[in-house]
């Protein structure tokens, strides 16, 4: 009884042990279950499961979240009828298509646009797997997908904006490259292909030696060692020989630097400035030119005003001293001689300084301001008759004309012009002069819009139209001195000054029946 | 008139003989001493080399001083004149053909008392000395020595 009993609660013990155990095993089973389960649903990744035939057997969450569709519409069902693939007949074919491909042992793998939730497009890297028993056999196939569009849109998104910057690098006139450290060009632009006859794709990677000749590159690197050195922009003037000669270029050059700082190439944009530097040489030289030419006319004009005016002392002095001490041996004739030999010289003089006077109006800097022609011909016109006190003249000045100038100047201009209209109205029955202005187009030469023109007329002798180029010529008369003197400095002064202004002068005539000088006083 | 000389620094026989004439000719009776280039000019006035027995004291009433002259021009005869306490206050008046602005600047800064343009017409020239030697011989008064005392 004992015994037996004892063997009873043996066996208990065993029984509650093994249930123990299996309780035990079973729990085990099911964390790990369950861990397997968070792990397969938590995933990222679109995993399922399909038989050899298609049919889907399991699937994690995330696909389904993906589309917002139920474990059962997709489960027991075709793969390639799932609602992933509705979009269009063609994506369920290709699915189907890569199914057969992977059931015979091999993985496929490609990249297609499927619709989420939202009815957006997503790119899915997709993947469909083979599963193989130990005897070797295919019993599963395992698909995957994974949402690449957010990378494929960056990638996109940089090849976008390579492709912009490109187009403006290849645009620009200048011309842009980038070397890496080593001196290896990575990066150029269309001009520099153009200039140096070279192919972006096989001229990458190479440097200097190969499009310039040693020395050039020795210079370019040097520059470019600078950089680095320096860690800064730098500018420089560069000199290369392209097919139409040496051409100067002014480079900026800087560093690029990756995200630790470090610099991984130099940047280099080179303008051409061969011409700039022509012209600025042209310049240069022109300005020397003028500077020397301007030195060389003060000495002759120093040397005019002094030299030459000594010999002619000399001629009137000893002319009078002649007429003083011998007019006893002299006849009328012989004395008329000597005042002719002085009248010369006399004249020679005035010459002299008139021409001198010209010379200088280019000299000085001119004062533009606001001056009252008005008052100044009024001046003129008061100065004028004060001179010649018998002749009757009618002078015509409009009032109010201000115009900005060197006012010292344009009382010049003016005495000119309105004492030329005074000498050659001498002999007019009754002599006017007019001093006024008008409207561009009224003068007959079409001027800026709005400019004023002013005009200087007379009654008096006029001239012939034939000579109107020889007007403003210095030493240039149209009149015989015995009819109206002068040295023929006074247009040429006039010329002079308008020029100095930016205006223009012109005159119109009739023989016998007066002048009219128009002039402009520029912008 | 009479009494104290003139010197005239002048290179050009021709002006040398217009200018003395025209003195003649206006009755200005001075003694002129012509002195035909810079280096004369001052060794007259400082009694030096060719002038060593003059006194240099007894200095000229007026210098007539032209400017274009050999060796020294007449702006460095002037500037020596005006730096020598002995002549620094000597009447000079230039009698030059030039009328550039630059010689005329030049000159009053250095001390000039008067600048006068030798006209090209003798009768015009003629009234020019007679006005110059009527003022500077008759009617300034200078100081009774022409350097500091």
């Amino acid at each position: 009884m004992d015994d037996r009993y004892k063997t009873q609660e043996r066996l208990i013990e065993q029984l509650q042990e093994e249930i123990e155990a299996r309780k035990k095993t079973e729990k085990e089973l099911r964390e790990a279950l369950l861990r397997a389960n968070v792990v397969w649903d938590q995933a990222f990744q679109f995993i399922g499961l399909l038989t050899i035939d298609g049919t889907m057997v399991a699937v994690n969450q995330a696909p389904l979240s993906f589309s917002g569709i139920k474990k059962a519409e997709v489960l027991g069902k075709p793969f390639w009828e799932a609602p992933w693939f509705d979009r269009s007949a063609a994506l369920r074919d290709r699915i189907r298509t890569s199914l057969d491909i992977a059931v015979k042992g091999e993985l496929v793998r490609f990249e297609e646009w499927l619709r989420d939730k939202r009815g957006t497009l997503r790119c899915i890297d997709i993947s469909i797997k083979p599963v193989r028993d130990d005897a070797g056999d295919i019993i599963f196939v395992i698909p995957e997908g994974r949402d690449i569009t957010d990378r494929k849109r960056a990638a996109q998104e940089l090849r976008e904006s390579e492709e912009r910057l490109q187009a403006i690098l290849d645009n620009s006139p200048a011309v842009i490259y980038l070397k890496d450290p080593d001196g290896c060009y990575r990066l150029i632009n269309r001009k520099f292909e153009e200039l140096f006859h070279v192919e972006r794709n096989q001229f990458l990677g190479k440097t200097d030696q190969d499009i310039v000749s040693k020395e050039v590159a020795d210079k370019f690197q040097m520059h470019d060692r600078a950089v680095i050195e320096s860690g800064g922009a730098i500018q420089v003037e560069e000199e290369v020989t392209h097919d139409d000669g040496l051409n100067s270029y002014i480079s900026l050059k800087f560093p690029l630097r990756d995200i630790k700082g470090e610099i991984y190439a130099v940047c280099g944009i080179s303008s051409n400035i061969t011409e700039r530097k022509k012209m600025e040489n042209v310049v240069r030289e022109s300005e020397r030119r003028v500077r020397a030419i301007n030195k060389e006319l003060e000495a002759f004009a120093y040397s005019v005003s002094h030299d030459l005016r000594a010999p002619l002392r000399s001629i009137d002095g000893f002319s009078q001293i002649l007429l003083e001490d011998y007019s006893d041996v002299l006849d009328e004739l012989g004395k008329s001689y000597l005042v002719r030999a002085r009248a010369g010289s006399q004249r020679m003089g005035k010459l002299i300084d008139d021409l001198l006077k010209l010379s200088q109006l280019t000299r000085g800097e001119i004062l533009k301001r606001r001056v009252d022609l008005s008052r100044l011909a009024r001046e003129i016109a008061a100065e004028l008759q004060e001179d010649q006190p018998e002749r009757e003249v009618e002078f015509l000045i409009a009032p109010e004309l201000v115009a900005e100038g060197d006012e010292a100047l344009l009382r010049v201009l003016l005495k000119n012009l309105i004492g030329n209209a005074w000498k050659f109205t001498g002999r007019a029955g009754r002599a006017r002069i007019e001093f006024g202005a008008l409207m561009s187009a009224e003068g007959g030469v079409t001027m800026e819009p709005d400019e004023p023109v002013y005009f200087v007329c007379d009654n008096g002798a006029g001239f012939d139209m034939a000579f109107q180029d020889k007007l403003f010529g210095a030493f240039q008369r149209l009149h015989r001195a015995i009819d109206f003197p002068g040295t023929g400095i006074g247009l040429a002064t006039v010329e002079r000054i308008i020029r100095q202004h930016g205006g223009r002068v012109w005159g119109k005539g009739v023989v016998g029946e007066g002048a009219t000088f128009f002039f402009t006083l520029g912008p | 008139m009479g009494g104290k000389l003139i010197l005239l620094v002048e290179d050009s026989p021709d002006d040398e003989l217009l200018t003395i004439r025209a003195l003649k000719k206006n009755n200005i009776a001075n003694e002129v001493v012509v002195v035909r280039d810079g280096v004369e000019a001052l060794d007259f006035l400082l009694g030096r080399r060719a002038y060593a027995d003059r006194n240099p004291k007894d200095l000229p009433q007026l210098v007539l001083l032209d400017l274009k002259l050999p060796k020294f021009d007449g702006l460095e005869v002037l500037r020596q004149v005006r730096e020598d306490e002995r002549t620094c206050l000597l009447p000079v008046v230039i009698f030059s053909s030039s009328k550039e602005e630059s010689d005329l600047v030049e000159c009053y800064r250095l001390g000039a008392n008067s600048y006068i343009r030798k006209p090209i017409d003798f009768v015009q020239f003629s009234n020019a000395i007679k006005s110059l030697g009527l003022y500077w011989l008759v009617l300034n008064e200078a100081p009774s020595s022409s350097g500091t005392p």
